[in-house]
C-alpha cells in the first residue's frame, strides 16, 4: 500500500492532469446530452482521484490519527452510493488540485530562506595536510573536526576553522555585516558562509554544518519558522479539535436527517485548511523578509512584543556609536606632520590598546614604519620607546603630568580621548580620539518614537559626561551613565515590575544580563554566539536602520496573521451558514474552502510587497 | 547511552493537516520526547531514547505516513 502511496506522491501532477482532462470530457458528453457517458467519466475521475485519499487516510487512521483525507473519502464514498457522481468528480478534483496549488505557493514563501541557505557551500576541497594541493571534493557533512581544507579565492569558506596557510581578505558581511573585509593570516578564525576575495588559504576545521555560527542562525531563523504566537496556540486548539468534531456531526446529520447529501456536504466543509495553514504562512513570510534584510528573530513573538508601545533602552558603546575609536582631530604643533604620525604609529604598532588601532589606521600603510627600541607600556598612560636615539613618550594627561611636560590647553570635547606625542620631552602633536556615533542615528531614533515607542533611554557604563554629550543630540528621555551590567538589570527589571514592556538593545557582550531580562533583547551584530543565545533578536549589520524595519515588519507580519484568522473563521462560518440555508452543496463547500487557502497564503505573501514602505 | 536529539529533512510538506499527522503519530511511539514538526522547513526535531526506539523505526513510520525522510542528523 505504501509503495502505491508514494507513486502516487510522485505522478501527482500526471494524476491531476489526468483527472483534469477526465472532467473536461465529462463536461463534453454532458453538453453533447451524452449522460451515461459523462456519468462514467466523472466516475473515473472520482476514482483515479479518491485513491490516493483514501490510502493517506488509512495509513493516518493507523497512528490514530483522524485526518482530513478521512472526511474526504467517506463524503466521496458516500457521494458514489448515492450515485451523485458529478459532486464526487469535482469534489476529489478541487482536493487535488487546491493540494498541488498549496504546494507551488508554499514554495514560494519558503523562498526567503532558501535563498539565504544557498548561499552555504555543500562541499569542501580536502586536503590531508597543510602543504597539499592534492584536493579532494567532497560533502561537507563528512568532515570531520582538525581536517583541512582548500579555500580558493572567490569561494565560499565551508566551515568554521582557524587558518594554518595562506593569508586573505575575506568578506565577513554574511556573519558581522561588516562590509569591509577582514585580513585572514595563519592563527585567523574564520566563519562558514563569509566570502574568500583573493589569495588561497588552508582552513583547519574547528565545527562543521548546524554547528557553525552561520549554521546557528540558519537554525534559529528556521525554529522561528515554525515558533507559535498566542494567536497560533488559539488556532491550533481550534483545529484539533475541529475535524473529529466535523466527523462526529456529520454522522449525527446523517442519523438525525437521514439525508445523506446534507451529512456528506458536512464533511466537506471539516477541513480546516485556511485556519491551520493562515497564521503560519504569515509568520515565515515576516521572519523570512526580517532574515533577508539582516534581521534574525528567534521567535514570531517576538513581532508581538516589537508592535506594542515599548520602552526602548540603548547601551552607548557599540550600540549608539560605532565601538572603534577613530581619530576625530589632530592637532600639529611641532615639526612635520607626515613624519610625526609615523613616530605615533611605530610606537602605537607595538600595543595592542584600542586606541593604538585608531592612531594606525589614520597612517599610510605605504610608509613604512621607524623601528622602535626600548618600547615599555606603562598601564592607564601610554608608552615609552626609542627611536633614532631621541626619547618619544607617547600617552595622556596623567603621563604629561607624571613626566611633569605642560600641555597647551585645546579646546576639547568632554567625550573625547586625547593622546600627545612627545619628542625629546617636547610636545609635537595632539590627537583627539573618539568612539564616533552610527551614521543617521538621530534620524532612526526619531523613526522608532515615531512608530510608537513610550519612551527612548540611554544606560550606559561610560561616565556622565561623556553620556551627556551624546544624549544631547539624540531624542532621549532619560540618559544615565556610571552604570555596571547588574544596574542597567536593576533598571529593566524596575519598569518591567510597573508594567512596562522593555526592549533592550546591547552590543550582546557586557549586557548579556539587561538583554535576557528584557521583554525582546536586540543585540548589535551577529557573529558572536554570546550575542545570539541572549538576544531574541540580532541585528546581523549592527545597523540601528534595522530596529525601525524590524518593528515595520512586526507590524506588518502581526496586521497580516490577523487577517489571516479572520479570513479562516469567517469562511467556516459562511459555509455553515450556507449549508444550512442549503445555499452550499459538497462542490461548492469544497471550492470555497480551497479559495480560502489560497486566500490566506496570497495575503501572506503580499508581505513581499511591503518592500516599496522602506 | 540514552537520549539523542535527531533532526530529521522531509520532503516539503505542503498540506496544512501533515503537520498534526506527523506529530499524532509520533507521539503514540514509545521513547520519543520534545517532538516538533517544522512546517515551514519540513524538518522533524526531536529526542529518542535509543533504549527503547530507534532512527529506522521512526523513518519506517513516516514513510507509511507518505512523508519519505531524506536526511537524518543525530546529535548525542
Amino acid at each position: 500500500m505504501y509503495a502505491i502511496q508514494n507513486l502516487f506522491k510522485k505522478f501527482q501532477k500526471e494524476n491531476l492532469i489526468g483527472m483534469t482532462l477526465l472532467l473536461i470530457l465529462a463536461f463534453g458528453f454532458k453538453f453533447g446530452n451524452l449522460i451515461n457517458l459523462s456519468q462514467i467519466m466523472m466516475l473515473l475521475t472520482a476514482l483515479i482521484g479518491v485513491l490516493p485519499i483514501l490510502i493517506r487516510a488509512f495509513s493516518a487512521l493507523k497512528y490514530k490519527s483522524i485526518a482530513i483525507e478521512l472526511l474526504i473519502s467517506i463524503a466521496v464514498i458516500g457521494a458514489l452510493l448515492i450515485h451523485e457522481y458529478d459532486e464526487a468528480g469535482i469534489v476529489v478534483w478541487l482536493f487535488a488540485i487546491g493540494d498541488w496549488l498549496q504546494m507551488i505557493m508554499m514554495n514560494k514563501t519558503r523562498q526567503s530562506i532558501r535563498e539565504l541557505m544557498d548561499t552555504f557551500p555543500t562541499t569542501a576541497l580536502k586536503i590531508s595536510t597543510p602543504d597539499d594541493r592534492q584536493y579532494q571534493e567532497v560533502d561537507i557533512d563528512e568532515l570531520v573536526v582538525d581536517q583541512y581544507v582548500l579555500v580558493k579565492s572567490g569561494s565560499t569558506i565551508p566551515v568554521d576553522g582557524v587558518v594554518v596557510q595562506g593569508s586573505s581578505y575575506v568578506n565577513e558581511a554574511s556573519i558581522t555585516g561588516e562590509s569591509k573585509p577582514a585580513h585572514k593570516k595563519v592563527l585567523s578564525k574564520v566563519f562558514a558562509g563569509t566570502i574568500v576575495n583573493d589569495g588561497t588559504i588552508v582552513v583547519q576545521v574547528i565545527k562543521i554544518g548546524d554547528e557553525t555560527v552561520f549554521g546557528k542562525l540558519i537554525e534559529l531563523i528556521e525554529d522561528a519558522q515554525d515558533s507559535q504566537t498566542k494567536e497560533q496556540r488559539f488556532v491550533d486548539k481550534f483545529a484539533r479539535y475541529y475535524t473529529p468534531v466535523i466527523l462526529v456531526l456529520g454522522i449525527i446529520v446523517a442519523l438525525w436527517t437521514k439525508n445523506m447529501e446534507t451529512a456528506i456536504t458536512v464533511l466537506v466543509l471539516g477541513c480546516p485548511g485556511a485556519l491551520v495553514i493562515g497564521v503560519p504562512v504569515s509568520t515565515v513570510m515576516g521572519i523570512g523578509m526580517a532574515a533577508k534584510n539582516g534581521i534574525i528573530t528567534k521567535g514570531a513573538a517576538n513581532f508581538n512584543i516589537l508592535s506594542r508601545k515599548n520602552y526602548f533602552i540603548f547601551d552607548k558603546t557599540g550600540t549608539l556609536t560605532v565601538g572603534e575609536p577613530t581619530v576625530v582631530n589632530i592637532k600639529n604643533l611641532l615639526g612635520d606632520r607626515e613624519h610625526n604620525i609615523k613616530l605615533l604609529a611605530s610606537v602605537e604598532n607595538e600595543s595592542n590598546h584600542p586606541l593604538a588601532r585608531a592612531i594606525l589606521n589614520i597612517h599610510n600603510d605605504d610608509n613604512a614604519l621607524y623601528l622602535a627600541q626600548d618600547v615599555k607600556s606603562i598601564a592607564g598612560q601610554g608608552m615609552r620607546a626609542q627611536i633614532n636615539h631621541k626619547s618619544i613618550l607617547v600617552g595622556n594627561q596623567k603621563m604629561m603630568k607624571t613626566e611633569n611636560i605642560s600641555i597647551p590647553s585645546l579646546v576639547m570635547n568632554k567625550s573625547d580621548s586625547q593622546v600627545i606625542l612627545v619628542v625629546d620631552r617636547q610636545v609635537h602633536m595632539v590627537l583627539m580620539i573618539n568612539d564616533q556615533l552610527r551614521p543617521q542615528i538621530k534620524e532612526n531614533l526619531d523613526q522608532i518614537k515615531q512608530q510608537g515607542a513610550k519612551k527612548l533611554m540611554l544606560l550606559s557604563g561610560d561616565n556622565q559626561a561623556a553620556v551627556d554629550v551624546v544624549a544631547n543630540k539624540l531624542p532621549f528621555d532619560t540618559a544615565i551613565g556610571n552604570l555596571l551590567p547588574a544596574d542597567k538589570l536593576a533598571i529593566v527589571k524596575k519598569l518591567q515590575v510597573q508594567g512596562e514592556s522593555v526592549v533592550f538593545v546591547g552590543d550582546g557582550i557586557n549586557d548579556g544580563p539587561a538583554l535576557s531580562q528584557a521583554d525582546l533583547g536586540i543585540a548589535m551584530g551577529g557573529g558572536t554566539d554570546i550575542a545570539i543565545d541572549v538576544s531574541d533578536l540580532v541585528l546581523v549589520n549592527s545597523d540601528p536602520v534595522q530596529i525601525s524595519l524590524a518593528i515595520k515588519i512586526a507590524h506588518a507580519t502581526m496586521r497580516n496573521m490577523k487577517q489571516n484568522i479572520f479570513i479562516a473563521l469567517a469562511t467556516v462560518l459562511i459555509l455553515f451558514v450556507g449549508l444550512f440555508t442549503n445555499y452550499v452543496d459538497m462542490s461548492i463547500g469544497m471550492l470555497v474552502h480551497e479559495l480560502s487557502v489560497l486566500l490566506v497564503v496570497i495575503n501572506a505573501l503580499s508581505l513581499n510587497y511591503l518592500k516599496s514602505l522602506f | 547511552m540514552a537520549n539523542i536529539k535527531v533532526t530529521m529533512q522531509l520532503d516539503d510538506l505542503s498540506c496544512p493537516s501533515c503537520m498534526i499527522k506527523i506529530q499524532k503519530a509520533l507521539s503514540g511511539q514509545s521513547g520519543l520526547s520534545d517532538i516538533k514538526v517544522l512546517f515551514n522547513a519540513s524538518k522533524i526535531k526531536l529526542n529518542l531514547d535509543d533504549t527503547l526506539n530507534d532512527v529506522d523505526q521512526i523513518k519506517i513510520i513516516l514513510n507509511h505516513l507518505g512523508y519519505p525522510v531524506q536526511r537524518v542528523t543525530v546529535k548525542e
